[in-house]
């Protein structure tokens, strides 16, 4: 069956788009569950580490929605405020971090 | 046929927002992923509209702004800004810049190029 409409071959080309961009969404995760990994291990954050996850939050936050995921975008958007923070995290905010990144995941899955 | 330079350091922002004016609305695209290559880019194409990123490394949005604004070649071309940054304290000192609008990030790739052209005044 041919494409037709530009609404269609724009959504195709998209999804063309979203598994070239894969990899760097994947490099972005990453980060984001290192930082996450040893906030819940040891409870404090080196805030270079957090500055790095506030910044792929960020970039995060701006893309999946794009990509049909505003699920997403919103979870990250979530991670982007706690990280950007000025006080030290508490082990609440830890765990929502936790949380949110788990369900990203999920999201991100499907 | 419009032509519009996009300026953002990510590549999946550029691919996606040209592939989406490009293929929804037929206007012709350059892009740059630098504020500094976005104003010799502006200056060189003389686009009739730039979507440019807020955060960007070396020279930000805002700064790249002021240097399109600066320069008597490239200050009378409409310039969005496009941010993911969403709190209204962001949003009201984008838009005190003196940009023409501020549009946010994630877009819709099917309907950016309509918010576009809506705010551009864009009829036809």
């Amino acid at each position: 069956m041919s494409i037709t409409t530009p609404a269609a071959k724009t959504a195709q080309l998209l999804a063309v788009l979203w598994e070239r961009n894969r990899p760097v969404v994947e490099e972005r995760m990453a980060i984001l569950e290192s930082a996450i990994h040893a906030l819940v291990a040891t409870e404090v954050l080196a805030p270079e580490i957090q500055v790095d996850a506030a910044n792929v939050a960020h970039k995060l936050a701006g893309t999946l929605g794009m990509f049909g995921y505003p699920r997403g975008t919103e979870l990250a958007r979530m991670m982007e405020e706690v990280l950007e923070l000025q006080d030290p995290l508490t082990p609440v905010e830890a765990r929502l971090l936790q949380e949110w990144f788990t369900e990203l995941r999920t999201v991100l899955a499907k | 046929m419009r032509k519009i330079l996009i300026i953002d350091d990510e590549d999946d922002i550029r691919e996606v927002a040209a592939l989406s004016l490009e293929a929804v609305a037929g206007w012709k695209v350059v892009t740059a992923n630098c504020g500094p290559e976005g104003i010799r880019m502006a200056a060189a194409e003389k686009p009739d509209a730039i979507l440019l990123d807020v955060m960007m490394p070396e020279m930000d949005g805002p700064t790249t702004f002021k240097n399109l604004e600066a320069n008597p070649a490239t200050k009378d071309i409409p310039v969005l800004l496009l941010t993911a940054k969403v709190q209204g304290v962001d949003q009201r000192r984008f838009a005190s810049l003196g940009v023409k609008a501020v549009l946010f990030k994630p877009f819709d790739p099917l309907t950016l190029s309509t918010e576009m052209a809506a705010v551009l005044g864009w009829t036809e």
